[in-house]
């Protein structure tokens, strides 16, 4: 258990923040698509990464 | 740092290499033995036999994008022919290719380097070590890519030919006949799915235009197939003058298995480690390459101001994905069931059929633009 | 009973107790100097107990009592404004100031004396004795005591008040004597003109200095005073005349320390500013060859020149380094070395941008092909840019010899480039990863070698390589009267005792040490401490991921390598972007044949020789592929 949480504070958390602070960019700069599809990848990413820790690690 | 951005400029001869080393990477990986499989003693030539049909696609390919859009990328054709929506979409389907490609070459490669030399170290822990390359490379740019390439290529073509080479001791030319090994049919189908390998073709057809020389693309195209399939065909002929056949369908890894045979007295054996390097530099131009080629589409696609930031998620999707097979086993099915077989419509009749389509729904557009170019 | 000194002293309490060092920080919280003063007034020995009361500092001193005495010194300088208005003096016992807030009220007043010394409508004075006050102010007199300010006056009747000034120690003792001096005072029988043209007379008559520049504005006449030149005064007259008498001390042209060579010139820049120039110069005799001056430092002035050839260089190239030069804000310049990293592209990056020499040579060379030069103030090494990584490894001395020979040497220095960046990272995965490569005899050799030995080989390397880290640097700051000790010492330690001890393998004695040989076979020092920190960050790679770890960061490096560019040309250039070169680029190429200039410069000119450059010799002939192409090329 602590080997999963510890990897996805290493992995994919840092890149989810980075993609959604991208989309928050983007947003700010008025492209409404590619916030979007930058807020759907951060969350795409983040879930396929941490099943594939969770199955990695139990 | 001087930030390479959306608009790179990079030369032909860099590209040659880039796309050259995006097929010929196959050597490393599952497709000799998916050759030697399906075409026996006769495999080596299927990689002539695809590059002569890819060379033939691609110069439609070509022509009609010159004829009909010139100086635009296949996303900006479905851009303007499609709309916004159907730029999306060609966009979409691109990133998603690409990423399941990179994906595929990323579990067979980090399998490869597990099984040879780092036996004891965790599939996790050198999977993100290479990722994490692959993503500082990607996010580099495609200037950096393409530089690094051109370093790679001469080191690849030496290292495959030497490995043809010093293995000659065990050369028996005798083993490659029956010529036509399985026969024509099968080698034709063989050859057709060959095809799959040369993504060079569709990968060009995005990014020609950051070539100094947009009219360079042709050359570039010709050049990397041709040099890619002298690479594959070298290696799948040497394969079967060392291997017989019913052994070398059942290698997992035929390029380590032909760098252990190497012995040339008692102080030239044993060279596989060795080849780590190549492997290494070759898997990372391919995956940076194809990683950026995921963000780029996506970025013209989308609209988004910079492809960059796109790339550490993408880096982490691909390894997500790459990872997600319970074995190598199961991910070498994903090369035999869908890359080999059917990547070549995503290579050539996708981009064809972009451009047909893009062609009929804006005639008028068109002609006036070939007629001012 | 005889007690000794020392004892009596160690047993008695007196005066001595209470004496503080000096610190220059204020302790918060610190009751007001005014009345921790008054105990210390006494230990100091200070003249007066109100002027310790303005120290502002927590203990009053000797230095504060100095600032003090000073301010009021300079108050008919209108020095002491400040001070008074804030009481400091007229009042002794007032709340006393923090050292911070005092640190604020004088960084104002530091700034508007530079500005004042840097406005350039500040024109000089016909009054004379204005001018000696506003000298005398300027340079701080009569604190400092290196401006000698010398009052005369010209002709032997007409008898014109004049003034010269100059830095002892900066001017030639000489050349102001014979040159300024006496031909004033001495030589000349003046007409009498009206006193605002005297300056005129004296600057066509009377002075005999080869180069003289009147000056109309006090920071001309500053810097030129600060750059070894004698200004003189004449009354009456609002312009100064700047006689050059610069003549310090100084290292004559010597040989070059850092960049020997066997056949070649041996002449080496020296701390000179003027005369590395001049080194060049002499070098390459070409009226297109230009020097523009720039001076850099709002303190202290250090002179900069940017050196190209007229013609060839490309003047965005020219242009986008004067950008960077006049962009710098510093107050002092102190080398070329800190200058680096004001004008290069990526300072962070651990391989430099910015080629330097102490050879005047090269830098011709590198002139002839289109690069810019830099000299800065009295550095001993010059800077050219742009630079490609294999420029750092090239050596004047290929270019001396035959090619097949410069050839040959740069092949070395290839293989010693990677010995030294990889060979520690090779030995650990190997041994560690892949023994199975080794030959087995020559494991069987390592494993014996190894067997006494009870460190991990990383371990190992860790501490021999550390151990030659250190024979380096200490080697090079190391007295030079004690300087052979140092070899011996620490070739006995690592060469005989280490082993001995069974503390490390012999092998890998050798390999440490032909990794330090190969390292310094690296002919640009920058580059040498590149790869040494690389060198460590190979052996841990090697040592976690074993050849893994190794390709994965060769890779990287190569990568960042290839995005970098200095002064907008990709370091790796010409080779990857390829571009098209003469074979000067890894090996050396016959100079015949090397006609073309380096095309990442952009050059103007891009032949340098004709293409047919041994027309007597018909072996060397090119091959001319097409002959109306090739003629028409040598524009």
């Amino acid at each position: 258990m602590l080997k999963f949480i510890i990897s996805i504070l290493f992995i994919p958390l840092p890149v989810f923040i980075y993609t959604l602070s991208f989309a928050r960019w983007m947003h700010g700069r008025g492209q409404r698509v590619g916030a979007y599809s930058a807020g759907v990848l951060a969350v795409v990413t983040a879930v396929f990464a941490v099943v594939v820790l969770y199955r990695l690690s139990f | 740092m001087q930030m390479v951005q959306n608009k790179a400029r990079v030369g032909g001869k860099e590209l040659t290499a880039a796309m050259t080393l995006l097929v010929a990477s196959h050597t490393f990986l599952i497709y000799p033995q998916y050759a030697s499989r399906y075409g026996l003693e006769a495999s080596w030539m299927a990689p002539i036999e695809g590059a002569i049909v890819s060379l033939v696609l691609f110069l439609l390919l070509d022509a009609l994008i010159f004829r009909f859009f010139p100086g635009q990328d296949l996303i900006e054709i479905a851009q303007t022919a499609l709309g916004t929506f159907g730029g999306v979409l060609v966009a979409l389907l691109l990133a998603l290719y690409f990423l399941f490609v990179t994906a595929s070459v990323l579990r067979e490669f980090v399998e490869n380097v597990l099984t040879t030399v780092l036996p004891s170290t965790p599939i996790l822990v050198a999977t993100l070590l290479f990722m994490m390359a692959v993503g500082y490379f990607a996010y580099l740019g495609l200037e950096g890519i393409v530089r690094t390439a051109f370093f790679t290529l001469p080191i690849l073509l030496v290292g495959v030919l030497g490995l043809c080479l010093l293995t000659m001791n065990w050369w028996h030319p005798i083993l490659l006949f029956p010529i036509l090994g399985s026969g024509i049919p099968a080698l034709t189908l063989l050859g057709l799915r060959t095809c799959s390998l040369f993504t060079n073709v569709l990968l060009l057809s995005i990014i020609y235009k950051h070539a100094h020389d947009p009219h360079e693309l042709r050359r570039v195209g010709i050049n990397s197939t041709l040099l890619a399939a002298l690479v594959l065909s070298a290696f799948l002929l040497t394969y079967h003058m060392v291997f017989a056949e019913q052994s070398a369908v059942n290698i997992s890894f035929p390029f380590y298995q032909l760098a252990r045979l190497i012995y040339i007295g008692r102080f030239i054996q044993r060279m596989e480690s060795i080849f780590v390097f190549l492997w290494v530099a070759a898997a990372l131009i391919v995956m940076a390459v194809l990683i950026w080629g995921a963000a780029y589409v996506l970025s013209v696609g989308l609209r988004w101001s910079t492809f960059r930031p796109g790339v550490p998620a993408l880096t982490l999707l691909c390894l997500a994905v790459g990872l997600i097979p319970a074995s190598v086993t199961h991910a070498i099915q994903f090369d035999y069931r869908v890359f080999l077989p059917w990547g070549w419509t995503m290579n050539f009749v996708f981009p064809i059929l972009v451009v047909l389509v893009a062609r009929m729904r804006t005639p008028g557009r068109a002609h006036r633009r070939r007629r001012v170019a | 009973m005889l007690v000794p000194t020392w004892l009596r002293k160690l047993l008695t309490v007196d005066d001595a107790v209470l004496n503080e060092q000096f610190t220059l920080i204020d302790q918060p919280g610190q009751p007001g100097p005014g009345d921790a003063q008054s105990g210390n007034a006494d230990v100091g020995g200070a003249n007066t107990q109100g002027e310790r009361g303005d120290a502002p500092g927590g203990e009053g001193t000797e230095d504060q009592q100095q600032a003090a005495d000073r301010g009021r010194g300079r108050e008919g300088a209108g020095e002491g404004r400040d001070r008074q208005q804030n009481g400091l003096i007229t009042r002794p016992f007032t709340k006393p100031v923090s050292i911070r807030e005092f640190i604020v009220q004088n960084e104002h007043r530091y700034e508007s004396e530079t500005e004042a010394h840097s406005t350039q409508e500040d024109p000089v004075f016909p009054d004379l004795d204005r001018s000696l006050h506003r000298v005398q102010e300027l340079f701080h007199l009569p604190e400092n005591k290196d401006i000698v300010i010398r009052e005369f006056r010209i002709g032997t009747e007409s008898r014109w008040r004049a003034f010269v000034v100059f830095i002892d120690g900066l001017t030639d003792r000489n050349t102001t004597n014979l040159a300024v001096l006496q031909p004033l005072m001495l030589l000349s029988s003046l007409p009498e003109v009206e006193p605002a043209r005297r300056i005129e007379t004296v600057l066509d008559v009377l002075l005999p200095g080869n180069q003289v520049q009147p000056a109309k504005t006090w920071p001309d006449v500053v810097s030129g005073i600060l750059a070894g030149s004698t200004a003189l005064f004449v009354d009456g007259s609002d312009t100064a005349l700047l006689v050059e008498t610069k003549g310090w001390e100084h290292r004559t042209v010597g040989l070059p320390q850092v960049e020997t060579v066997v056949r070649g010139p041996k002449e080496a820049f020296t701390e000179l500013f003027r005369a590395n120039t001049a080194l060049v110069r002499s070098f390459l005799r070409s009226e297109h060859l230009v020097t523009e001056m720039f001076k850099v430092g709002r303190l202290g002035q250090t002179d900069v020149a940017v050196m190209y050839i007229k013609g060839i260089a490309n003047p965005r190239l020219v242009d986008e380094v004067k950008r960077r030069i006049e962009s710098i804000e510093v107050d002092y310049l102190p080398d070329s070395g800190l200058f680096e990293q004001f004008i290069e592209d990526s300072p962070k990056h651990i391989l430099p941008q910015v080629f330097s020499t102490e050879r005047p040579d090269r830098i011709a060379h590198l002139l002839t092909e289109g690069h810019v030069a830099i000299f800065v103030g009295n550095s001993p090494f010059a800077l050219a840019v742009p630079v490609v990584f294999w420029t750092l490894m090239h050596t004047p001395e290929d270019a001396y010899l035959r090619y097949p020979f410069g050839s040959f040497l740069r092949i070395i220095r290839w293989i010693a480039l990677l010995v030294a960046l990889l060979l520690p990272g090779f030995y650990v995965a190997l041994t560690n990863y892949h023994p199975e490569m080794i030959p087995t005899d020559l494991m069987l050799a390592i494993a014996g070698s190894r067997e006494m030995v009870p460190f991990p080989v990383i371990m190992e390397v860790l501490m021999m390589e550390f151990a030659i880290e250190l024979i380096r640097e200490a080697g090079i700051r190391i007295p030079s009267v004690i300087g052979p000790t140092i070899g011996i010492v620490g070739a006995l330690i690592i060469g005989q005792a280490a082993v001995q001890a069974g503390i490390v393998s012999p092998l890998l004695v050798i390999v440490i040490a032909t990794t330090s040989l190969a390292s310094f076979a690296i002919p640009n020092y920058n580059l040498g401490m590149g790869v040494r920190i690389l060198r460590f960050i190979f052996l841990l790679a090697a040592a976690v991921f074993g050849f893994y770890g190794m390709a994965l960061m060769f890779w990287i490096v190569l990568a960042r390598l290839s995005v970098q560019k200095s002064f907008g040309v990709p370091l790796l250039a010409p080779v990857s972007p390829s571009m098209g070169a003469s074979r000067d680029v890894i090996l050396r190429g016959p100079a015949y044949v090397m006609n073309e200039r380096p095309t990442y410069l952009q050059p103007f000119k891009r032949w340098r020789q004709n293409p047919e450059t041994r027309p007597w010799s018909v072996k060397t002939r090119p091959v001319d592929k097409d002959p109306s192409g090739r003629r028409g090329g040598k524009r």
